[in-house]
C-alpha cells in the first residue's frame, strides 16, 4: 500500500484534571492510520497517531472508572497491525485500538483517578498558523509557513527510552605546589585529574534515573609520595516523582542544612578528607547508598532517609601533608633512632573496624522542611556514626603530645613504651540533632544552622580518641552588590561539653569567623574570590584567594593559593606548612 | 522564554485607543492578555563590544495563580550554567520570593528580592526586569505617537514612584496601538541618561497571543547586549502547579 505524506495527531498529556470534548468537520475519503506511539516530551507522555492523510474528523473526550481518553478518528482505517500498546508512565499505562466501521478509536487508559488533562494539536499546526511581524527582516504582515509533521517509528520511540537525556563529561584536573620547602619529608607537589560522566533519563518507564561515574587520580610527590586511582560509581538512582511523594533509591549526595561553607547539619555523605579543607565542600561529598522517601504538604516537606551501609571519611592516616596523623612516621623515621626502633615504626598500621551491613548498623534520618512567609526553616535528627575514626589503640604508650612536632615526640622518646597493638580505628554511634533556616531581610540574606552531635570524636594527646557531646552553630549572611560584587560572612562557634585538657588541637569553645568576597568581570569571565576562616580563640588562620578565568562555556582556569597560619597545636596550624599555590583546569560539556 | 521574562517587561507597557491617559494606556497593556500559563524554549545570547557571543539555551514557564504568577526559568545549555534554575512568586503584600538552585551546590537559595539592579546571570537584563511591574508603582504619561515599521504607537512615559525603589528614573515606551504591546522600552536612570534599550523585532500570534519571537536588550553604557529568540512557544497548557516549587527547581 503506498502512502502519500504523513498526518500527525498528537495527544500532550498534560495534568491531572478533566478537559472536554474536541471534535471537527467530516471528510468524505478515508484515511489510513499507519501507526500510533508514545513518546516522553518535556517528562510528559505524548500520543501521536500517524496517518496518510488529513485528520479532520476527530473526537476526544474522557472517561473516569477507570479513568481514560478515547480518541474517535472517523472515516478511517487501521493500516498497522498493532492493536494495542503497554506503557510504563505516571499517567498512561495502555494505549487499546479498536475497529469500527465508521471509526478507530483509541483508548489511553489512565494509572490515575482522574483522567489526565491533554492538548491536542495537529500535525499541519494549525493552530500555530497566525501572522507575525518581523520589525527587521519584513514589513507589515506575514503568514508563517505550516510545519511538516517528523515521521516517527514507534520502535525506535520505545528504544529511545533507554537514551539519556542528558549527558555530561567533566573533566578536572589540578596541580599544587608548596610554596615553602619546609623539610624533606613534606609533599612538594600534589596532581589530580578527575575524569567525570554523567547520564540522566527524565522518563526510564516513568522513573528519573540518574548514572555517573568517575576516575579520580591524586599524586602526591616528593616526601613520602604515593598515587591513588579510585575508577568508582558516583549519583546512581532511580527516582520516582509523584505529585505529593517521591522516592529515590540508589548511591546519593544529599545536600542538608541552610549555610555556605561551614555547614553543621550537613552530615549525610562521607567526605573525601585527602585535601582536607582545601578542597570545597561540594567536591569533597561522596555519594551513598540509600532510599530517601519525601512527602510534600503544601509548603511543608517531611523527609526520611536509610542508610544500610556505613561509610567511613575517606582520608589518609600517614605520610600525606594532609593525613590524619600527618608525617608522623616520617618525622620519626627521620630522626637518629635504633634501627630496631625504626623497623618498629616502619610497621606502624591501622586497622579499621568498620561496622558489618546489618540492620543494626545501618544509619536513618529524618528533616521537616517549612516555610512560613519568607522564612525557611528545618528540623532534623540524624542516627549515624562518627565518619573520622575513633583510635581505640595506640601502640606507642605514655605519649603526651600537643602537637605533631617531632621535636616533641624526641623529647618524650625515653619514656615511651612501644607495644605490639595495631592502630585499632572504630566508627562510634552518634546522633545528630540539626536546626536550620534561611531568609531574607531588606538587602540581606540570613542563614543558620544549629547541630548537636551526642559524641563526636576527638583526638588526645595520646593519639587515642575521646567522644564528646559538641554543639556547633552558625550564623551567615550575605549580599549581592551590583557591578558582581558579593560578599558572604559567616560566624560560628563549636563547644566541646565535658571538655577535657586532653583533647588535641580544640578549645572547649572555638569561635571562628568566614568570609568570602567575590567580584566578576567581563560579565562573569573573569571572578576573583576570597575565602578567609579565622578562629578567634586560637588565633589560626585560613585564606584562599583565588580568580576564575572562563575561556568559553566549556572551559575554565583556576589558580590560587591556599595559606594557612597558626600554633602546631592548633587544628589550622598542624597544616602550616602547606602553604600552596595551585592551578586547576575545568573542561565540561 | 522567556515567556516569563518577556510577559515582564510587556506588562511594564499598556495603553490604549480614544482619549486614553497614560495609565489607562499602561493598564491595558498590564490586562493584556498572555495566557492562564505559558512555555518557551529560547535562545540567548550574549553579545559583547567586541562581538564576541556566548550562547545560552532556557525554558521558561509561567502560570497565573488568581491574580499573581509564578515563574520558573530553567537554563538547558551550555554545560557552565546548564541546570541553573530561577523560580519567583509573586505576593500580593511584600516583596516576591525569589529562589535560585545552582546545581553545583546540590540545594535551593533563596536569594533577595530587593537587589533589583543586579543583572540576571550575566545579561542585560536586572532582576527587576523579570519582575512583572504593577501599574500602580509607576506614574503614566501619555508623550504621544510615532511609528514602528507599520504600527502605530503610543508613546508613553512612565516614572517609578519612590516607594518602589527602582533602580530607573523612568521608561519610555512605545506601544502599538492594535494590541497594546510593547515593541520598544527605552530605560534611563535617575540622572535622565538612557541606559538600556529594548526592541521586539519578530512579534508573532501563538494561540491567539501575541508573543516576542525575537528581542533585544542593550545595554548602552557597557555596549553589551542580549538577544533572545524563541524556539518554540505554547499557552493554557494546564501546566502543572508543581512545577512552581522549589522541590521541583531542585529537580534537575
Amino acid at each position: 500500500m503506498g502512502f502519500k505524506k504523513s498526518i500527525i495527531l498528537i495527544i500532550l498529556i498534560l495534568s491531572i484534571c478533566n478537559l472536554g470534548i474536541s471534535s471537527a468537520s467530516t471528510s468524505l475519503e478515508s484515511t489510513y492510520i499507519t501507526g500510533f506511539f508514545v513518546e516522553s516530551k518535556e517528562g510528559l507522555p505524548q500520543f501521536t497517531i500517524v496517518a496518510d492523510g488529513t485528520i479532520e474528523d476527530y473526537r476526544v473526550f474522557t472517561l473516569k472508572d477507570p479513568a481514560r481518553i478515547v480518541i474517535d478518528v472517523f472515516n478511517a482505517k487501521l493500516a498497522t497491525p498493532t492493536d494495542s500498546l503497554n506503557i510504563q508512565s505516571k499517567m498512561l499505562q495502555r494505549v487499546r485500538v479498536g475497529k469500527y466501521p465508521d471509526k478507530i478509536r483509541f483508548v489511553l487508559d489512565s494509572p490515575l483517578e482522574e483522567p489526565p488533562s491533554f492538548n491536542i494539536n495537529l500535525g499541519k499546526n494549525e493552530s500555530h498558523t497566525e501572522k507575525i511581524v518581523n520589525t527587521k527582516e519584513t514589513k507589515g504582515l506575514k503568514e508563517i509557513s505550516s510545519q511538516e509533521p517528523e515521521k516517527k517509528n514507534p520502535e525506535k520511540r520505545r528504544l529511545k527510552n533507554f537514551v539519556p537525556d542528558k549527558t555530561q563529561l567533566r573533566i578536572w584536573l589540578k596541580g599544587a605546589a608548596d610554596i615553602n620547602k619546609d623539610d624533606e619529608i613534606e609533599s612538594q607537589y600534589l596532581f589530580r585529574n578527575r575524569t567525570y560522566m554523567e547520564f540522566k533519563w527524565s522518563d526510564l518507564f516513568g522513573l528519573n534515573a540518574l548514572a555517573s561515574g568517575r576516575v579520580d587520580y591524586l599524586r602526591f610527590t616528593n616526601g613520602h609520595g604515593f598515587d591513588e586511582t579510585d575508577i568508582e560509581p558516583m549519583e546512581l538512582y532511580l527516582e520516582y516523582a509523584g505529585k505529593s511523594f517521591d522516592l529515590q533509591v540508589g548511591n546519593l549526595i544529599l545536600r542538608w542544612g541552610k549555610t555556605d561553607e561551614i555547614s553543621p547539619v550537613d552530615n549525610v555523605n562521607p567526605q573525601d578528607m585527602r585535601e582536607l579543607f582545601s578542597l570545597n565542600l561540594e567536591d569533597r561529598k561522596l555519594p551513598l547508598p540509600m532510599a530517601r522517601a519525601r512527602w510534600h504538604f503544601s509548603r511543608y516537606t517531611l523527609e526520611g532517609i536509610f542508610i544500610p551501609h556505613f561509610e567511613p571519611n575517606r582520608f589518609n592516616y600517614f605520610d600525606t601533608d594532609w593525613a590524619l596523623f600527618r608525617h608522623l612516621k616520617g618525622s620519626i623515621l627521620s630522626m637518629d633512632i635504633t634501627p630496631q626502633l625504626k623497623d618498629y615504626v616502619k610497621n606502624l598500621s591501622v586497622k579499621e573496624d568498620k561496622p558489618n551491613v546489618s540492620l543494626k548498623n545501618s544509619e536513618a534520618g529524618i528533616r521537616f522542611l517549612g516555610t512560613v512567609r519568607n522564612f525557611d526553616f528545618g528540623l532534623s535528627a540524624f542516627y549515624t556514626r562518627n565518619r573520622n575514626p575513633s583510635i581505640k589503640s595506640f601502640p606507642v604508650k605514655n605519649l603526651r603530645l600537643t602537637s605533631f612536632e617531632e621535636d616533641e615526640f624526641i623529647d618524650q622518646l625515653s619514656k615511651l613504651t612501644l607495644t605490639n597493638e595495631d592502630i585499632i580505628a572504630e566508627f562510634k554511634r552518634q546522633t545528630i540533632f540539626g536546626l536550620e533556616f534561611e531568609t531574607t531581610v531588606n538587602s540581606f540574606g540570613l542563614r543558620g544552622e544549629m547541630a548537636y552531635f551526642t559524641g563526636q570524636s576527638l583526638i588526645t594527646n595520646d593519639l587515642t580518641s575521646t567522644e564528646k557531646p559538641v554543639l556547633h552553630w552558625v550564623l551567615g549572611m550575605d549580599k549581592s552588590f551590583n557591578h558582581g560584587f558579593y560578599v558572604n560572612l559567616q560566624v560560628s562557634q563549636r563547644i566541646i561539653r565535658d571538655y577535657d585538657s586532653s583533647i588535641l588541637f580544640f578549645k572547649r569553645v572555638d569561635t571562628a569567623g568566614f568570609l568570602r568576597l567575590s567580584k566578576e568581570f567581563l560579565r562573569g569571565k573573569l571572578k576573583g574570590r576570597l575565602d578567609t576562616y579565622h578562629s578567634f580563640s586560637d588565633d589560626s588562620t585560613y585564606f584562599t584567594p583565588e580568580v576564575e578565568y572562563a575561556v568559553n562555556s566549556n572551559l575554565s582556569f583556576i589558580l590560587g593559593l591556599n595559606l594557612i597560619d597558626g600554633r602546631p597545636d592548633t587544628f589550622l596550624g598542624q597544616y602550616d606548612d602547606n602553604d600552596q599555590v595551585y592551578l586547576s583546569v575545568l573542561y565540561q560539556y | 522564554m522567556l515567556s516569563a521574562l518577556l510577559l515582564i517587561l510587556s506588562s511594564l507597557f499598556n495603553i490604549s485607543a480614544h482619549a486614553l491617559t497614560g495609565i489607562d494606556i499602561a493598564q491595558k497593556v498590564f490586562d493584556r492578555d498572555h495566557g492562564k500559563d505559558s512555555y518557551a524554549k529560547t535562545e540567548m545570547t550574549l553579545i559583547d563590544k567586541k562581538g564576541n557571543t556566548r550562547v545560552r539555551e532556557m525554558i521558561s514557564q509561567r502560570k497565573k495563580f488568581g491574580e499573581l504568577e509564578k515563574s520558573l526559568i530553567r537554563f538547558t545549555s551550555p554545560a557552565d550554567i546548564e541546570g541553573t534554575g530561577f523560580l519567583s512568586w509573586e505576593n500580593k503584600d511584600r516583596d516576591d520570593d525569589q529562589f535560585l538552585y545552582l546545581p553545583a551546590l546540590r540545594r535551593v537559595r533563596r536569594i533577595v528580592t530587593s537587589q533589583k539592579d543586579m543583572g540576571f546571570v550575566n545579561t542585560d537584563f536586572t532582576y527587576e526586569d523579570l519582575q512583572r511591574r504593577k501599574v500602580e508603582n509607576d506614574q503614566h504619561r501619555l508623550l504621544g505617537e510615532g511609528k514602528i515599521e507599520d504600527w502605530q504607537c503610543w508613546k508613553l512615559e512612565s516614572i517609578p514612584k519612590k516607594e518602589t525603589d527602582s533602580q530607573y528614573g523612568k521608561f519610555v515606551s512605545w506601544i502599538i496601538k492594535e494590541i497594546y504591546f510593547p515593541m520598544k522600552i527605552e530605560f534611563y536612570d535617575k540622572k535622565g541618561q538612557m541606559v538600556k534599550r529594548y526592541s521586539v523585532n519578530k512579534l508573532q500570534k501563538i494561540d491567539g497571543i501575541w508573543t516576542e519571537m525575537e528581542l533585544v536588550m542593550q545595554d548602552l553604557k557597557d555596549n553589551h547586549e542580549t538577544k533572545l529568540k524563541v524556539k518554540e512557544t505554547r499557552y493554557n497548557t494546564g501546566i502543572s502547579e508543581q512545577v512552581f516549587t522549589t522541590k521541583y527547581l531542585e529537580r534537575y
